[in-house]
């Protein structure tokens, strides 16, 4: 597993490094590769001076303030919902469990919007405000889709995600409806909600750092007992896990990654689904390698899908949300298909 | 070794275990019978401290079983279920392996060694050919075999089987009950068994509790319990009981009235 390990994990962080350097030189300017790879160098501490500078200073612009920071936020969405994507899956032992099937998603844009429409940007918690709303509100809806798919204390595969499905309904059109309530921002909620992450700046992206690092950490330090769950919950029980408690830390960070990546860029479906089953195909089931690379790759999957957002119709753009789900969502009718022969065989 | 007093449970309004009471020495192999819904599976989940009695104490190791955390119990007791594992991705030896979970510190170290043990039990139930294929790829009999060979890298000091021949054919059923009977006799282990079959039963346990509506209808040896008025009684048929011709434990034979 450590020789593994370190072959996936090497992989993985060149090709977010090659992902990066690629996405940046993309756009309306093009810039060339080479010159991209030193401007980021020159950025760093102490090495940074090593390179001569012989490049415009609208390019070193165009990277450090547009581009750079976008492709970062676009990292840490990907590896926040595609962390939360595998929490979810994992405990609640449904490969169908993602963030937006589960509704969390739209929970958490329900608390979001009303905060932006109504102007409470910062009220209590400064720039903390709307991922904490937005936390509470994706919470509460989980907690729903679970009370509603739990007969008799079992609930079925499908059962979870169609409550899920029944929540986001509701939740989304609370969400219009306050939109048509306000006429002023329209437009700034109507391409949040669709996802995005233009015009996002530094600000944005470091919010979501500590959401994020608090996720994996506590993920991370579960992921042996997350291996014990795929047993089922009594066997888990059995083996001296604390079934309840390990399902409800996880469910909540998860939710708190959900929250804050859905109060930064609006939601974005079908990446938490889509990330962890291509890693699984990869690397096995172990959570100890799954967890760590889900978020590796889930970096590099939202970095090319904002890519594609951005450039394929440029200079206009797609919202992020509509590439996610253009993938994610044939990804998901093939897992939904193979369940199903999984289960009748 | 295990005691229990006066133990009630209610599910709503029906009352699913009523006045049950008794003891489990040391070593021996404890049979627990009784036709659907008599309460025998919601016994053992009072037993393995799934679920908590509404009244009455449920003694393990000494001490009541709500003393003990899920962690030490589970480096004391493992469980064998009647449904098999689940067909995931893991292989058959990481499986096995998951067994000493209760044992490991949270980055997975222990002080034994590991591997001598599972390789012990991989080859103990000839599972070598299949230890890198994953459950998706085994068969329910094999899944089974996998099972057991999780409970045995737990070393439990008690073992509860629950129902755990019930999906499988009669040779997978008659080899899984060698297998722990062979690992009773090695390790000198307690085994409650909660089974349907009367005549596997009669065959494998020690003493018999005979369970009916939630209550105890007799404890005792294999002939003390398994004779057909007594079956009659509690199953609503009669059936013939013969002495088994090799070692003479009684044996059920069930018989028709359309003929």
């Amino acid at each position: 597993m450590s020789r593994k390990a370190v072959i996936w994990g090497s992989a993985g962080f060149a090709l977010l490094l090659f992902s990066t350097i690629v996405c940046i030189s993309l756009g309306a300017a093009r810039l060339p590769l080479s010159e991209v790879w030193r401007i980021l160098w020159h950025q760093l501490p102490i090495v940074g001076d090593m390179v001569k500078v012989d490049w415009a200073v609208s390019s070193e612009r165009i990277i450090t303030m547009v581009r750079l920071p976008r492709v970062v936020l676009a990292i840490l969405v990907g590896a926040s919902l595609s962390l939360a994507g595998a929490g979810f899956q994992g405990v609640l032992r449904n490969p169908l469990a993602d963030p937006y099937t589960l509704g969390v998603g739209s929970g958490a844009a329900v608390g979001a919007a009303f905060i932006i429409l109504f102007g409470f940007h910062t009220a209590l918690l400064g720039k903390w405000t709307i991922p904490m709303v937005a936390f509470a509100t994706g919470l509460i809806s989980l907690f729903v889709v679970i009370r509603l798919a739990n007969i008799h204390g079992k609930f079925r595969l499908e059962t979870i995600i169609l409550s899920g499905v029944v929540v986001s309904a509701f939740l989304s059109s609370l969400v219009s409806f306050m939109v048509s309530m306000s006429n002023k921002v329209v437009n700034e909620i109507v391409f949040w909600l669709m996802g995005s992450l233009a015009l996002r700046g530094w600000p944005f992206t470091v919010v979501l750092i500590p959401y994020l690092a608090v996720g994996m950490v506590v993920l991370f330090a579960y992921s042996r007992t997350l291996n014990i769950f795929a047993l089922g919950e009594r066997q888990a029980a059995h083996l001296g896990v604390k079934v309840e408690r390990t399902r409800m830390i996880v469910l909540i960070v998860s939710t708190l990654m959900t929250a804050a990546a859905v109060s930064m860029v609006g939601t974005i479906g079908f990446v938490g689904l889509v990330v962890p089953h291509l890693v699984r195909l990869m690397v096995g089931p172990d959570y100890r390698l799954l967890l760590p690379l889900t978020a590796l790759f889930g970096g590099v999957y939202v970095l090319w899908a904002d890519t594609i957002a951005r450039v394929i119709l440029s200079p206009k753009e797609i919202p992020l949300g509509v590439v996610t789900a253009f993938l994610g969502a044939p990804f998901f009718a093939y897992l939904l298909r193979r369940n199903k022969n999984m289960t009748r065989s | 070794m295990i005691q229990v007093d006066h133990v009630y449970k209610k599910y709503g309004e029906s009352t699913v275990l009523d006045d049950v009471s008794f003891s489990v020495m040391k070593g021996e192999c404890f049979g627990i019978i009784g036709p659907n819904g008599s309460g025998k599976s919601t016994l053992l989940k009072q037993l393995s401290a799934v679920e908590r009695a509404d009244s009455g104490v449920v003694q393990l190791d000494g001490k009541p079983v709500e003393q003990h955390t899920r962690r030490s119990l589970a480096q004391w007791l493992a469980v064998l279920q009647q449904e098999s594992l689940p067909p995931i991705g893991f292989s058959v030896r990481e499986v096995v392996e998951m067994g000493r979970f209760p044992f490991q510190n949270w980055l997975g170290g222990e002080k034994l060694d590991v591997d001598a043990l599972i390789d012990s039990i991989i080859d103990k139930l000839g599972l070598a050919e299949l230890q890198h294929r994953s459950l998706d790829q085994l068969s329910g009999g094999e899944r089974q075999r996998a099972a057991l060979g999780k409970t045995m890298a737990q070393q439990p000091k008690l073992l509860m089987l629950d129902e755990p021949t019930t999906y499988l054919d009669i040779g997978h059923q008659i080899q899984l009950m060698e297998q722990i009977r062979a690992w009773q006799k090695e390790a000198n282990m307690t085994v409650i068994a909660v089974l349907h079959d009367l005549n596997l039963a009669s065959l494998y346990c020690d003493r018999i509790l005979m369970l009916n509506k939630g209550k105890v209808v007799s404890i005792g040896t294999p002939q003390q319990i398994l004779n057909s008025e007594l079956i009659r009684d509690v199953y609503g048929i009669t059936p013939i009981v013969v002495d088994h011709p090799v070692n003479g434990t009684p044996q059920i034979i069930l018989q028709s009235n359309i003929l």
